[in-house]
């Protein structure tokens, strides 16, 4: 029942992606660029196609292959993420993007697939030198390149996704703090190497030197009331935010929909990350088992570090909402994640807990 | 295993709980934005940056004379409203002008400014980021609202006649400044009131702030001989003086080195004058020796009953009250000096509406400028008279009025004879109190008549202010009182003149 729901949920996304994509572009394409408007349609489902796509081949793709070859899929998507900055492919002055046609590839959002294999390898079966030593070597490198690049965001999501699996998975108090103090020592390096640069971000949240983009979110936000101005009337998108319809898809759309729209979509969020955690925890293969749980947790830190950002409680950074916003690399990651995750969960009868014999230490209270 | 499970479950149910709890933040925020007043100021702040209003101005009112002849009106040209004057200069220190942003700066225009003004619509147009302005879906609109047409008690016709001749007589004899008002006697409407210099209304920045001046209202002088009925008034109604009682106007009145003379005591034929006489020939030798019986206190207080020395209130910006010198620092001069009007000023409104108590048997009446008021097809009309006191007896009235009609028949006014009707009036040249004494040559001339005797219909007050090359008021604002008159009586025809 769980994953009938999830499928569910996420194809309702992908339809609402569809409308809030077309009216966050209405001004920026038909009145400004004069676009036919049969070409935006067609722009925009090729957007929702690319999702479902993603969503269809999570469900194609066999996923014991997925197992069998994880390190294969994870290193070569670390490689992947290194070759904008060893090709020194730059745009916008960071090396995020790798253009390939008329698309952009994002490596950063791809690779936490990579990631996911890797923890869920990680947290699987038994715990050896070797295979710590593999692990943080993979996380250290990972966060090595994704801070050349930079993408702050998605390093924090994995430390996040890292610190909440080790939890979920039930790993003692002194592993936990452990881990969570080595989590808390890489981020105080971070931010010291880049101190400048985050200090002044935290010191303009901190000191309410209201962003431009946020106040503008929150203009939205207010405009929406109960009901919402209607969809297709909101004003936010008349290029009053940069990047609105990646990393303030939210506000336009609580402008549009009001209360009603944000109590949807929240719904909507919850049940997706509900049916994950709950059939995640069901099954009893450990490498599946985490690498649901980690879905879930890459969701929830998106949806939530998105709104939040829209709704000025965490300071400005750019997160795709997963499945509604623009951005192709997200979008696809995640219905990806999805469908694999619907798979592994309509399929867990068939894994046997067998290569699970003795686990970490953690269980030795 | 079993173990191993439980604590999983546990860990996943106080995941579970985390992530609703972050939801339910988020929510909780989103509701302050959208439902709680919290985010009213977003949302406020928002409509300042998305909405552009563009204001749909007003019309103003337009103002009527009392026949319903425009005197303003404003005209929808080349995509803005602009304010016309019809009648030009004749209304122009009266009704006063507008500025280019349609407000009321001078006269009626000022003093009506917010009845006339409206109330100006809003259109909304929408602001994108990048500049560009587009209509908004909704249309909103807010229609102005047209400002009240006003109606004056103004007769333009009236107004007219006045003005020219005024203007007429004043460069003739090239005063410095000069008023012609005419007013109802019966019950205070102003059918015309004019004021020397004239400008044109609609290109007033090219005039001096002296053109925008209303005399009538807002200048203040010492009257002169048009002030002794006042003096006679009161001595008559306090009995203090007999009809032919005679007094000796062959000397002048010396006290200390003052010296009260009449300026054509030289040609006088008679020595005694009783007090016909005295108004008639505008002696001040005897209108002193009147004013000798008469206390300071009391004829000061006459003076304050008859309006002197207060507004009358007219709806009229800028109204100058006059002076009266308090009676407790008069010396016996300043007595003798008020009797012919010196050593105070009034405002000719004020000798207009003491005029007016004499010719309408003693009533002090409020001077009326407005008839009414025209708002979105509703009519208001303004009271049409009201009395503020009685100040003497008809009899009394009576009496000053058969004086007042020998000083046209025969008297310093009789350049103002009309044939056919009996004319009461009085002149007054008021010699001007110049670097500290009296001049002989700058003097304010002015006269004040009504028509017909018995039962008057109007009074008109003429004056000029330092008309060059003329010695006396007789010689020459009579004669204007003359020319309007005999034009008025044209228009209204003769008959209803006839007592």
């Amino acid at each position: 029942m769980g994953e009938k729901n999830l499928i569910f949920f996420v194809i309702l996304l992908i339809i609402l992606s569809f409308i809030f994509l077309f009216s966050s572009h209405f001004y920026s394409w038909i009145i400004e660029k004069d676009t036919n408007f049969m070409d935006i349609t067609l722009k925009i489902l090729s957007r929702n196609i690319l999702y479902i796509t993603g969503l269809i081949s999570g469900l194609l793709f066999p996923v014991s292959l997925l197992r069998k070859f994880r390190f294969f899929i994870s290193w070569g998507l670390l490689i992947f993420l290194a070759l904008p900055i060893m090709m020194k492919i730059s745009i916008k002055d960071t090396y995020r993007w790798i253009p390939l046609g008329g698309f952009t590839i994002q490596p950063s959002e791809i690779f936490k697939i990579g990631f996911l294999l890797q923890i869920s390898n990680f947290l699987s079966g038994n715990l050896n030198k070797i295979k710590i030593i593999g692990f943080l070597t993979f996380v250290l490198i990972s966060i090595i390149l994704l801070y050349l690049t930079p993408h702050f965001s998605v390093i924090i999501s994995l430390l996040f996704v890292t610190i909440s699996l080790l939890f979920l998975k039930g790993i003692n108090l002194k592993w936990l703090s452990i881990s969570s103090f080595s989590v808390f020592m890489i981020l105080i390096s971070l931010i010291f190497i880049k101190r400048d640069y985050v200090l002044e971000r935290i010191k303009s949240f901190k000191e309410k030197k209201i962003h431009y983009q946020v106040k503008q979110a929150k203009i939205a936000i207010s405009r929406g009331g109960f009901w919402g101005v209607g969809i297709g009337k909101g004003k936010i998108k008349y290029k009053f935010l940069p990047d609105l319809s990646k990393d303030f898809i939210f506000s336009l759309i609580a402008e549009e929909t009001g209360f009603i729209g944000v109590f949807i979509l929240l719904f909507i969020y919850l049940n997706i990350i509900k049916s994950l955690i709950d059939g995640g925890i069901s099954i009893n293969d450990e490498f599946y088992k985490t690498f649901v749980l980690g879905v879930a947790l890459f969701t929830f830190f998106n949806v939530f570090v998105h709104i939040g950002v829209n709704l000025g409680i965490i300071p400005v950074t750019g997160v795709p909402l997963p499945l509604i916003s623009y951005g192709g690399s997200s979008g696809i990651t995640f219905s990806f994640l999805f469908g694999t995750s619907y798979k592994i969960m309509k399929e867990k009868e068939k894994f046997k807990d067998e290569e699970v014999k003795i686990l970490w230490p953690r269980y030795s209270l | 295993m079993l173990k191993k499970n439980k604590k999983e479950i546990i860990r996943a149910k106080f995941f579970k709980m985390l992530i609703l709890s972050s939801f339910v933040l988020l929510f909780y925020k989103s509701i302050s934005y959208q439902l709680l007043p919290f985010g009213e100021i977003y949302e406020e702040q928002g409509e300042r940056e998305f909405i552009r209003i563009k204001r749909i101005k007003a019309k103003r009112g337009d103002i009527y004379d009392r026949n319903l002849v425009p005197l303003a009106v404003s005209i929808y040209e080349d995509g803005e409203w602009k304010r016309k004057y019809p009648f030009g200069w004749i209304t122009s220190n009266l009704i006063g002008f507008v500025n280019v942003d349609g407000e009321g700066l001078e006269g009626i225009e000022y003093e009506f400014n917010k009845d006339l003004k409206g109330k100006d619509g809003k259109m909304y147009y929408f602001r994108t980021a990048d500049g560009k302005y587009l209509p908004l879906p909704e249309g909103k609109i807010i229609l102005p609202k047209d400002g009240s047409d006003l109606i004056l008690t103004i007769d333009i016709r009236i107004q007219k006649i006045c003005a020219e001749v005024l203007k007429k007589y004043a460069e003739r004899y090239k005063a410095k400044r000069g008023w012609v008002i005419a007013v109802d006697p019966r019950n205070g409407e102003i059918l015309a009131s004019c004021s020397y210099p004239f400008f044109n209304p609609e290109r007033y920045y090219e005039y001096d702030n002296i053109h925008f001046r209303h005399n009538p209202v807002q200048y203040s002088f010492e009257p002169g001989s048009v002030f002794k009925p006042l003096t006679a008034l009161y001595a008559l109604k306090n009995l203090k003086v007999k009809l032919n009682e005679m007094f000796d106007v062959s000397k002048p009145i010396v006290i200390g080195n003052i010296t009260i003379n009449d300026p054509e005591i030289r040609y006088k034929k008679k020595k005694f004058f009783n007090l016909e006489e005295i108004i008639v020939h505008s002696s001040n030798i005897g209108i002193s020796q009147v004013a000798k019986r008469l206390s300071p206190k009391e004829i000061e207080k006459f003076a304050k009953l008859c309006g002197f020395g207060t507004r009358t209130g007219i709806l009229f910006p800028g109204e100058n009250a006059g002076r009266i010198k308090s009676y407790k620092k008069w010396t016996k001069v300043d007595l003798f000096a008020f009797s012919f009007g010196q050593g105070l000023r009034v405002t000719p409104l004020q000798i207009a509406f003491f005029y007016s108590a004499i010719a309408n048997g003693g009533y002090l009446l409020q001077p009326i400028l407005i008839k009414g008021v025209k708002r979105e097809e509703k009519y208001k009309e303004f009271p049409n008279k009201i009395i503020i006191r009685k100040i003497f007896d008809e009899k009394v009235s009576f009496v000053l009025k058969n004086i007042l009609e020998k000083v046209v028949e025969y008297g310093s006014g009789k350049k103002a004879k009309i044939k056919g009707i009996k004319i009461c009036g009085k002149t007054g040249t008021a010699q001007k109190y110049v670097k500290g004494k009296y001049s002989d040559e700058l003097s304010i001339m002015s006269f004040v008549g009504f028509f017909p005797k018995e039962n008057p219909v109007i009074l008109i007050y003429i004056g000029l202010d330092e008309p060059k090359g003329v010695r006396f008021s007789s010689e020459i604002i009579p004669e204007m009182f003359k020319l309007i008159a005999k034009k008025i009586i044209l228009i209204y025809g003769f008959n209803r003149y006839e007592a």
